[in-house]
This record gives structure tokens, C-alpha cells and sequence, in this order.
């Protein structure tokens, strides 16, 4: 058996992304149990934890997210492995660095890295620390801009330029609605643009503060540094799931037989998602009053518009397709129905959490982090393991089994139960990032970390399934060779 | 009491999502031709677009209307009281620190070193209120006391190894 | 031969004393006027350089990337503020800036970049928005006087150069990739 080219460097990364997944989860878990007083490892451990989970969780996000839209995007443009493979070396040499940063020189500046906090840790972390992280986490989107820039490139050979890679001359009418780029090409596109942008204000502010980590003299403006970080964060954090619904269009359409054609209300959706995916982060600065009005009344409102691109049209195409459909469900297009279930769960408490009214009794609550435990475990995981399975399902003779099945009714029971807890303890005024808890804020906090306990059993299952796949994998070669 | 009916309707809304999800998964073992179903169902889907739009539009008016960063309007002619806070690692400083019920007080927040926030929560410990404390910045927000007991004052952004004992109260009588 | 000869002179006149106490004089020429010249009259020579003796680039710098390295290392090493003052106090200094501008960056930079693939370009680019996008940050933010030969008011005309220059780097990005390639 033949593999397509680059499926296994494919593979590998979604590995690699996965058993970070897994052990941040781990992470997530003692943070939890120290907040409901059941362990104590004291508050440095719990903020270094708090940093490794955040950043390990967007790098593994991001990583995973790229190998999907890789995958489906060089089916219809030519792109590099060889970029892909130096990403995964960038990528880890990164995460080294953070790690050593994180749990050697013990920096816990969370991985929003607010200036001026990386500099000013009151004794907790050295420079050392700071510049091991900044540096790090540097690489891990140098990784990353290598692969959009290369992914740019190929897209403006194949269409002509970035707007027709979004299919604007779609939607002004100057080509038909058949010839449309693919829906892979369109939201390839948007994170081609989005992402960059991230990039970009994050390369800035990452320097700014390394700048200030080595001299503390040099002082920037914080308001102008936190809007380029949340920018920076916001950005990329939410591109990961256009980057992964891209397995959404391609797994249903082909497992239902129901095609899933670009039109124009669908090239109109991911031009404005492109837009308000950049703009809306002042969404998380409406504490910051002296921010101008406008901003965060803008910031208000494009938040709630940028539900409706999924609302309106991804997550009602995916009804849509799959209805009457009379579709055999499998692992992969389980996982992938229930991801967009995910996706739009997760955006309704952010959506409520962007007014400004909401705002100012909930944001920084565990409300926040409720919305995107369910936004990205209940969306964007689901769509990495979901289009793990679909990448294997015709490859081999490991069929998915009974245990298969149960670990995709623990996994969906289970993230529910961390992101309601959060959301539950967000209700009752929790605040988030907090090393302990009051004693009436404990019990969600107990109840979340035991569903994430639950919850790294269920991945436990689907990652064992892939390393029986590649073991299997690499037996079938070798017997091959000796053939050969 | 927003965050009662934000959690209410985060579950309804979310509840609903899971019915219609779970409607159109078991709806799947039938196969119908797709083309009459894009007919229909575009058709439904632009009314619910209407629909959506709407009511997204009738709740952006409505929490629009009183922003907690301009003066509120009921206090018109009542003297608004001005506290100056200044939070520091790890802890905060305020002017002041007594007040009674049905006051109003204008908080302006700033810090000496990193960003902190200032999140005050009622007697029932329920979050009334927060702005950031940003360096070189002061933010600022009303509140109005409408209980009397003891107000705490949480550091709502994390800001270092001692964040989650950055605490300081305020009595309402 | 034409770039040559007017390279040699470009470098001549800039080492004339009262052009050098000229450029010198306000930090935004000495940084974003006489640097980019000493640049220019490298990649002037280096037209010549590079084809009168091909085997040499073509060995040392065939993929474009060691080339492109050194101007990258040589670059960031300019953009130091305290190299700023360096090359007012220190004599060794001062010569090296006229040396590495043209020989270590203008030369190379002019091998270099036909020989860059359309990834490593946009790569480099990208490399250099941010960067002059910091500089014009710390330049125009900062509250004290970065370089003692310079005054305060000084170095944020300085800033919003980089910031000028950043944003043509943007622009010049955002309209190549947005205008239609589809006939090349």
C-alpha cells in the first residue's frame, strides 16, 4: 500500500499535537484539583502550570489545525513539504524552549505575557526565564509563518491573488458560481490573511518585550502593547478552527456524497469572517475604559456579527448535509458532526460575554475560559481526531472498535462536564487564573477535574488507536521491503 | 442577576443547539434526494438569518443603552464620590474605603507596576463590578452601593506568584 | 561598469568630512539616510563584484541564504540604539559602519536576493516589517534618551520614519498579494 506524499509527516504532527494535547490536559487537571483544595503543589507550581497549559494548548491547537488545512489544501495547490517538515522542527525546537523556561527558570507570566509582567515578576522569574519563553514561543511562529507565507504563495499561483483565493470575483460576479475556489482554497485563504496579521503584532510585541526583559528602562505604551498582544492571541487562537472546519467541508461532503459547493452567501460568510476575525479583539480590553468608545462598542458589536458566518452558514450547511443523508456514521464523521455542535455551543457564551453590560460582571471569570474549553474541546480537538480516524479509516486493518465508540461518548460527556463546570463557576462570580479557591467556589472546581480525568482516559483511547495504527503501519513496510 | 440570566440562556440556547443536532443525526438514516432539501431548507435558512440578525440586534440596543464607564444617568443631581484606587504587587491602595448605602462612587483606577485588574464583589460575593488597572493609564467606572456588608476587591488580572491574595475590603453601611 | 563607477562615487561622497558632519547631525539621516546610501552604493558595486567573479558567490552563497544571513546579522546589529553612539564615539566603529554597509551588506544583499526563492523573500520581508515596526515603537515611546548624541525630540522623527518605512513595506505586501498574478 502506497501512502499519498506527505501523509505520514501529516500523521507525525497530529501525533506530536495530540500527546501535547493530552499532557497539557494533565496540566488542566491539577490546576483544577488545586482549585478545589483537593492537592496543593503551592502557587509557583500552579501559574507555571497555568502558563505550560495555555501556550501547550494553542501550540498543539495551532499545530494540529495547520496539518489539516495543509493536507486538504496541497489536493488542489502545490505546496511544500519540506516547509511542512521545518515547521515541525521550529515547532518543537519552541517548545523545548518553553518548556525550559516554564519548569527551569520557573516563568509563569501566563502565555498572554502582558507587558510589563515578563520584566516585573516581583523576584518570581529572571530574565533568564522571560527570554527563554519569549524566544520560544518566537520560534514557534516563525514555524508558523512559513507555512502561511508558503500557502499564500501557492494560492496566488494557482488563482491569481489572495481576493480570488476568497472568491471575490465570485461575489462580484465576474465568474460564475461553478468556478469558485474550493471551500479548502477559501478558508485556507482567511487564515492565510488572519494569521499573518496575528504574526505580525506578535512578532512585534514578543521583541517589545524582550526588549524591555533587558533593559527595564525602556518602557512602551501598555495600552498599545496590549492591544497588539490580544490581537496577537485572539487571532491566533481562532484561526486554529478555520484552519480545522476545512475537515468539516471535506469529511461530511465526502462521507454523505453530498457535495459542498463554494456560493455566494458562502464566499460572503468567510470574507467577513476574515474582516471581523481581525478586528474584533478589543472584545477583550472593555475593562480598559480609556480605550475609545467607539472601539469597544465596535468591539461589541462585531463580536456578535462574527457569530453569524458560523451560525448562518457553516453550522447550518453541516445540518444541511448531513439531513436525510442516510450517511454511515463512523468514527471520523462522528467526531466531525459533533465538532460543529461544539464550535456553535462554544460561541453562545462568548457572544453573551462580548457585551459590554455582560462584560463587566463576567469577564475574567471562569465564564471566559468556559466558553473556549468548549470552543476548542468540544470544536477544534473534535476535529483533529475526527479527521485522524477519517485519514485511516480506508488505510488498513485496524477497525475502529467498541472501545472506539465508548471513548467518543466519554469524550462528549466529559469536555461538557469541564466546560459547564467552568461555566457554572463563572456564574457564581469565580474568578479565573486564581492558585486557590473560597471554599463555595471549590465544588465546580472538583467536579471540572474530574470530567478532565474522565476526559484524558477518552483521548488515552483515540491516541492508542493511532500508535496501534503506526506501529501496524510501519510492520506492513517492512514486510514490504523484505518482499521488495 | 445578569449572570443568572446569562447562565439561563447560554443553557437554553445550547440545549436548543443539542435538539436540533441531535434531530438532524437521527433524521440521517433516512436518504432523500439532496436537491429538494437545499431548495427547502435555503429557504428556511434566510428567514432564520432574519431572525438571528434581529434579535442580535435588539440585544445589542438593549445592553447599549447604560455603559458602566459613563456616569449613570439615574444620578443626576446626586454628587457622584470620586476614589482614587492605585493597585501595586500585591495590593491595592484606596482614598477611600467607607461608604453607605446608595452612593455612587466614581472609580479611578491606575497601578504602580503591572496591569492588575479590580474586580468589587458584593456582600454575597457576586461580581458588581471591575475595570483593569493599567500602568500610566487610569480607567475608570461607576458603581452604585445598593447593599450594606462588606465589599471585596479581587485582582481580576493575573499579575504575578501572589495574584490570588491581592485583596482588599470596602464597607458599606 | 556604469554601476560601478557610479557606486565608487556615491561611496566617495559619502566619505567626504562635511557630508559625513551632515548625515551625522540628526539621527534620522544618519539611520534612514546615510546607512541606506552606504547600502545602495554596496549593491551598486556588487553588480559588478558579482560577475566578475561568479564561482566565488556561486560557492559560498549558491541558495542565497548565507548571504541573506550575514545581512540580517549585520543589520540587526545597526539597529541597536547603542550602536548608534558607537559609531559617534568609538573610531573602530565608525569604520566598520562604513565597511559592513556596503561590503557586508550591499554586496551580499545583491548576490543574495535573485537567488532567494519567493518563500525565503516573503520570509525575509516579514523578518522586517516587525522588526522596523519595533523600532519605530521604542523610538517614538521611549521615555528617555536612548542615544546621548541624540536628542530626545529627535530620535521620535527617527521613529516615525521606521514607522513610515514599515508601513510602505506593509502596503507594497498588501497590494502584490491582492492584484491579479493570474496572467504571469
Amino acid at each position: 500500500m502506497r501512502m499519498e506524499k506527505g501523509k505520514s509527516t501529516i500523521i507525525q504532527q497530529l501525533i506530536i499535537a495530540a500527546m501535547m494535547i493530552i499532557l497539557m490536559m494533565g496540566f488542566g487537571v491539577l490546576m483544577l484539583l488545586q482549585q478545589g483544595g483537593v492537592v496543593d503543589f503551592g502557587p509557583a507550581a500552579f501559574y507555571q502550570f497555568l502558563t505550560i497549559h495555555g501556550t501547550g494548548m494553542i501550540g498543539g491547537a495551532v499545530l494540529a489545525a495547520t496539518a489539516i488545512m495543509w493536507y486538504f489544501l496541497n489536493k488542489y495547490v502545490k505546496l511544500s513539504l519540506s516547509v511542512l517538515k521545518l515547521n515541525i522542527v521550529l515547532f518543537v525546537l519552541g517548545v523545548v524552549m518553553i518548556i525550559v523556561g516554564v519548569f527551569a527558570f520557573e516563568f509563569s507570566g501566563s502565555w498572554t505575557f502582558l507587558y510589563p509582567l515578563p520584566a516585573i515578576s516581583s523576584g518570581a522569574w529572571g530574565t533568564a526565564g522571560a527570554l527563554t519563553y519569549l524566544i520560544g514561543l518566537q520560534l514557534v511562529g516563525l514555524g508558523l509563518l512559513i507555512v502561511l507565507l508558503d500557502a499564500g504563495r501557492a494560492i496566488i499561483q494557482k488563482y491569481g491573488s489572495l481576493g480570488k483565493g476568497l472568491g471575490w470575483d465570485v461575489i462580484t460576479g465576474k465568474k460564475r458560481e461553478q468556478d469558485a475556489p474550493p471551500a479548502a482554497v477559501v478558508a485556507s485563504t482567511m487564515v492565510v490573511i488572519v494569521d499573518t496579521a496575528a504574526l505580525l503584532s506578535g512578532t512585534i510585541v514578543i521583541f517589545m518585550n524582550i526588549i524591555h526583559v533587558i533593559n527595564p528602562a525602556f518602557t512602551f505604551d501598555p495600552l498599545l502593547a496590549k492591544n497588539l498582544t490580544f490581537a496577537f492571541g485572539h487571532i491566533l487562537a481562532n484561526s486554529t478552527i478555520y484552519m480545522a472546519v476545512i475537515a468539516v467541508y471535506e469529511i461530511l461532503s465526502r462521507s454523505t456524497g453530498r457535495p459542498w459547493k463554494s456560493n455566494k452567501a458562502f464566499l460572503i460568510a468567510w470574507t467577513m469572517s476574515t474582516l471581523f476575525t481581525m478586528i474584533v479583539y478589543p472584545h477583550h480590553l472593555l475593562q480598559d475604559t480609556v480605550m475609545p468608545t467607539w472601539a469597544l462598542i465596535v468591539g461589541q458589536v462585531l463580536s456578535f456579527a462574527n457569530g453569524l458566518p458560523v451560525l448562518v452558514i457553516t453550522a447550518y450547511g453541516a445540518l444541511m448535509i448531513v439531513y436525510k443523508s442516510g450517511i454511515k456514521w463512523r468514527m471520523g464523521s462522528s467526531l466531525i458532526f459533533l465538532s460543529m455542535f461544539g464550535w456553535t455551543a462554544g460561541v453562545i457564551p462568548a457572544i453573551l460575554d462580548s457585551a459590554i453590560m455582560v462584560n463587566h460582571v463576567m469577564h475574567n471569570t471562569k465564564w471566559v475560559p468556559g466558553h473556549f474549553h468548549m470552543y476548542m474541546g468540544l470544536g477544534v480537538i473534535a476535529m483533529l481526531f475526527g479527521f485522524m480516524y477519517y485519514l485511516v479509516q480506508n488505510d488498513q486493518s485496524i477497525r475502529p472498535n467498541q472501545l472506539d465508540r465508548f471513548a467518543f461518548c466519554l469524550y462528549t460527556l466529559s469536555i461538557l462536564g469541564v466546560s459547564f463546570s467552568f461555566l457554572t463557576s463563572g456564574a457564581i462570580s469565580t474568578p479565573r487564573k486564581f492558585a486557590t479557591h473560597f471554599e463555595q467556589w471549590q465544588a465546580p472546581a472538583i467536579f471540572g477535574g474530574v470530567s478532565g480525568i474522565f476526559l484524558m482516559i477518552a483521548i488515552g483511547i483515540f491516541i492508542i488507536y493511532f500508535i496501534r495504527y503506526m506501529v501496524n503501519r510501519n510492520k506492513d513496510f517492512s514486510v514490504e521491503k523484505e518482499i521488495a | 442577576m445578569i449572570q443568572l440570566i446569562v447562565w439561563y440562556a447560554t443553557l437554553l440556547f445550547i440545549i436548543l443547539l443539542a435538539v436540533v443536532f441531535g434531530w438532524v443525526a437521527f433524521s440521517s438514516k433516512k436518504k432523500q434526494d439532496y436537491a429538494p432539501i437545499i431548495k427547502r431548507w435555503y429557504k428556511a435558512r434566510s428567514i432564520y438569518g432574519v431572525l438571528l440578525v434581529v434579535l442580535m440586534l435588539v440585544v445589542t440596543i438593549y445592553t447599549l443603552r447604560e455603559l458602566p464607564f459613563n456616569e449613570p444617568s439615574h444620578v443626576e443631581g446626586v454628587e457622584v464620590i470620586p476614589v482614587h484606587v492605585e493597585a501595586f504587587q500585591f495590593g491595592f491602595e484606596l482614598n477611600m474605603t467607607e461608604f453607605s448605602v446608595g452612593d455612587t462612587v466614581e472609580f479611578n483606577v491606575t497601578t504602580k507596576d503591572v496591569t492588575h485588574g479590580f474586580g468589587v464583589y458584593d456582600p454575597d460575593m457576586v461580581l458588581v463590578g471591575q475595570t483593569q488597572a493599567m500602568p500610566e493609564y487610569t480607567n475608570t467606572f461607576y458603581l452604585t452601593f445598593d447593599q450594606p456588608g462588606t465589599y471585596q476587591v479581587l485582582c481580576l488580572e493575573y499579575c504575578g506568584l501572589a495574584h490570588h491574595m491581592m485583596m482588599t475590603e470596602m464597607v458599606v453601611k | 561598469m556604469k554601476g560601478l563607477m557610479y557606486g565608487i562615487i556615491l561611496y566617495i561622497v559619502l566619505l567626504l568630512p562635511s557630508v559625513i558632519s551632515l548625515m551625522e547631525k540628526f539621527i534620522v539621516t544618519h539611520m534612514l539616510l546615510q546607512m541606506p546610501l552606504l547600502l545602495i552604493s554596496g549593491v551598486l558595486i556588487g553588480d559588478f563584484v558579482t560577475k566578475k567573479c561568479p564561482s566565488f558567490f556561486e560557492k559560498w552563497n549558491g541558495s542565497g541564504i548565507p548571504g541573506m544571513t550575514l545581512v540580517y546579522i549585520v543589520t540587526m546589529y545597526w539597529m541597536l540604539p547603542r550602536a548608534m553612539d558607537e559609531a559617534l564615539l568609538i573610531h573602530f566603529v565608525n569604520v566598520f559602519k562604513y565597511v559592513s554597509f556596503p561590503f557586508l551588506v550591499g554586496i551580499p544583499l545583491r548576490d543574495s536576493w535573485p537567488r532567494l526563492s519567493g518563500l525565503a523573500k516573503g520570509f525575509v520581508i516579514f523578518n522586517y516589517i516587525p522588526m522596523f515596526g519595533v523600532m519605530a515603537w521604542l523610538y517614538i515611546d521611549a521615555p528617555i534618551q536612548l542615544c546621548n548624541n541624540y536628542l530626545e525630540s529627535e530620535q521620535k522623527i527617527l521613529g516615525w520614519g521606521f514607522f513610515t518605512l514599515m508601513f510602505c513595506m506593509l502596503f507594497y505586501i498588501l497590494q502584490n498579494v491582492f492584484i491579479d498574478h493570474s496572467a504571469e
